[in-house]
């Protein structure tokens, strides 16, 4: 039955990833002026005219519309998504090489800020109106309203000044020595076996992850420690202790448990948001990333790239979003959809 | 307070109160009884007579911000010695079966998760087999089929649900099982069904308390009685003692309601103003017999080795 959820889940989210590509297509259409003068940057000069019936042809402009979306489809998944104006390279591998990239830091991030968040949280809840409470509060409101892109040059300004050097994803010494895999530095210096290579990249990247996961951890610590305190109230959870169930284990199984739901939803949402966050921090750690991309491809009219990039993205969201209520549907048996 | 038999239960001057915007609510006011071992004792008052509080007590569930004074000891433990309580001691020795078992038991585990909750807390290193060897005696003194461990408590009708929380109760191995109003959710026919497991229970040793409004179903299922009225035990005794000789105007007004199926409206709420021994006698505003004296708090006295009665009338 949970399989057959997780299945049908999925295979709607597939759906909805057809939807996004084809609305992808359609941005095109929509684009000012002729997509396919548009799509290959507006040329001018003699070649301009054989630049067009190639990117007229490339578009599939010259079919009727079903045939355009099929094709769209399939070249999507060939990552035949076309050529990036400004760097002259497949929209795919930048596309894929930035979002691997912003994972990185956004993974790592949320790795921290969810068990870190539920841990304080519950404390928080556990104790609540005691100077241990108080001071989580005023800490989290801080956090929540703290300018994050601030934090970020301070900190690389003081990381800079201990001589602690944590600009870029990872040293230029290291770079060759690691063969590609996923495109995250992390991943594949393990891969590669280099030890040293892999220290490098985390150093790197803890520092904007740290500064990426201050705001869903003061979330989650919000949300812990409001819902938390409210299931302690909870019939069932006064039956438990009055069954001898006791302490972190009656907590964490009949108080605990049913926060997940709330929080896995909260934070599949807490997801895009931080994605903001993230390309700013990626900009002042001079990393590469979804964000910078898309800033640097936006002045440019780099319609392939940004199509790209924005595809890219909205396919993370969508991943993020199912899973978020396949936990849901884990915890909560109730749950249909 | 002399009952012939040990009692597993103990209470000798007990104040409850809660602190409230008008100041300390005592709902239950300078209480003494005992609970003889392996007996059906029941609860009877009205709405807000204090019957919950002191079943939570009794249980271990007071709220944190609770007040108390005088004496409660369940099986050997002080559970509250004047302001010092140790609620936690007692959870697991007395085990509330819930009002409402829908709401009581967890909508996020099936129903075996429960059980091995619940008996994983009680033995640390019992073996799987001897778990669910537990589990399906449990479930056979209960009447219920072993399908209904596969089950989400949602799943569960009222009676089933109801019956899977006794037999959760009884896989804790409590000695005392406190029943608050385990029948106001169900039919006639499930309530009897209910009554007479509950007077099952003996049979493990187990002390039952019978917290009700129903005198009733009480008489049906008690050997002991205690009647409560704004927050004060106004009569206790057998059950025999009490319904054939009621001595308390309240008991006597409780019997004459049920027989005749009276709609029964004598709602006294006790207030936060007055103090535990304040205002004399808690029933002498509706008592038809009130005199003089009935200004002073009349004491519990005995008039037989069990029966008693706190009323100025009778002592006399
Ligand atoms: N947690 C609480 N905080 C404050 N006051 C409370 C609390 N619980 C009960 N009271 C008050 O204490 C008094 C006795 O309540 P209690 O629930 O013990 O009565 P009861 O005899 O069980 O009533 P019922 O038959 O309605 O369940 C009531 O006036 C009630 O409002
Ligand atoms: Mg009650």
């Amino acid at each position: 039955m949970l399989l057959a959820y997780v299945l049908k889940r999925v295979v709607l989210s597939i759906l909805i990833i057809f939807g996004v590509i084809a609305l992808s297509y359609v941005l095109i259409y929509i684009m000012p002026g002729n997509p396919a003068y548009t799509w290959v940057g507006k040329p001018k000069g003699p070649k301009a005219a054989e630049a067009i019936q190639i990117a007229v042809r490339e578009l599939g402009l010259d079919k009727p519309f079903y045939i355009q979306l099929y094709e769209v489809t399939t070249r999507f998944f060939s990552f035949n998504w076309g050529v990036s104006l400004r760097f002259k390279q497949p929209v795919a591998t930048i596309a894929i090489r930035s979002l691997v990239a912003t994972l990185e830091v956004l993974i790592i991030a949320y790795v921290i800020a969810i068990p870190l968040g539920i841990l304080i949280g519950s404390i928080a809840a556990l104790y609540r109106s005691s100077l241990g409470d108080k001071a989580i509060y005023t800490l989290t409101s801080i956090l929540i309203a703290s300018p994050r892109f601030w934090l970020a040059a301070l900190t690389l300004i003081i990381l800079q000044a201990l001589n602690v050097n944590v600009f870029g994803r990872i040293g230029v010494e290291y770079q060759p020595t690691i063969t590609i895999v996923t495109g995250s530095y992390i991943i594949d210096s393990l891969i590669s076996g280099r030890i040293d290579a892999f220290l490098d990249a985390l150093t790197r990247t803890l520092p904007p992850a740290l500064l990426v996961s201050l705001y869903p951890f003061a979330l989650v610590v919000r949300i812990v420690r409001i819902s938390l305190s409210e299931k302690l109230h909870e019939e069932y959870f006064r039956q438990a202790l009055s069954y001898g169930i006791s302490g972190w284990y009656a907590v964490k199984r009949y108080a605990l448990r049913s926060v997940i739901p709330v929080l896995a939803q909260i934070m599949g949402i807490t997801i895009a948001y931080s994605l903001v966050d993230v390309a700013t921090i990626e900009s002042v750690f001079g990393r590469e990333g979804v964000g910078i991309a898309l800033a640097k491809a936006i002045p440019y009219n780099d319609y392939p790239l940004i199509i790209g990039l924005l595809t890219v993205v909205s396919i993370a969201f969508i991943i993020s979003f199912t899973v978020a209520d396949i936990v849901h549907k884990l915890v909560d048996p109730r749950v249909r959809i | 307070m002399d009952i012939n038999s040990e009692s597993i239960v103990k209470a000798e001057g007990l104040s409850i109160g809660y602190e409230t915007d008008e100041g300390i609510l005592w709902a239950v006011k300078e209480v003494s009884f005992e609970v003889p071992k392996t007996s059906v004792f029941c609860i009877v008052g009205e709405s807000g007579s204090g019957k919950t509080t002191l079943g939570n007590a009794i249980s271990g569930l007071l709220p944190p911000y609770v007040l108390t004074q005088g004496y409660l000891v369940v099986d050997n433990i002080v559970v509250i010695n004047n302001d010092k309580n140790n609620l936690k001691a007692a959870r697991g020795i007395a085990v509330r079966i819930p009002q409402n078992p829908s709401s009581a038991l967890n909508p996020y585990l099936k129903v075996r998760a429960l059980f091995e909750d619940v008996m994983k807390s009680k033995a640390k290193n019992v073996s799987k087999a001897e778990v669910r060897e537990a589990i399906v005696k449990y479930l056979s003194i209960m009447q219920l089929d072993e399908e209904v461990l596969e089950l989400y408590p949602y799943q569960l009708s009222g009676g089933m649900a109801q019956r899977v929380a006794i037999a959760l109760a009884l896989a804790a191995k409590p000695r005392i099982i406190v029943a608050d109003e385990p029948t106001s959710n169900l039919d006639a026919y499930l309530r009897s069904s209910v009554g007479s497991l509950l007077k099952r229970l003996i049979e493990f040793g187990i002390t039952v308390i019978v917290i009700t409004h129903d005198i009733v179903f009480a008489s049906h299922v008690c050997n002991y009685i205690v009647v409560m009225y704004g927050g004060r035990v106004v009569e206790v005794g057998k059950v025999e003692e009490v319904l054939s000789q009621p001595l308390h105007p309240y008991t006597m007004l409780l019997i004459e309601a049920a027989t005749l199926k009276k709609v029964f409206t004598n709602s006294m709420r006790v207030s936060a103003i007055e103090g535990v021994g304040e205002s004399g006698c808690v029933y002498k505003s509706k008592c038809p017999y009130r005199v003089n004296t009935c200004q002073a708090v009349p004491l519990l006295k005995y008039v037989s080795k069990t029966h008693g009665v706190a009323c100025w009338r009778a002592v006399t």
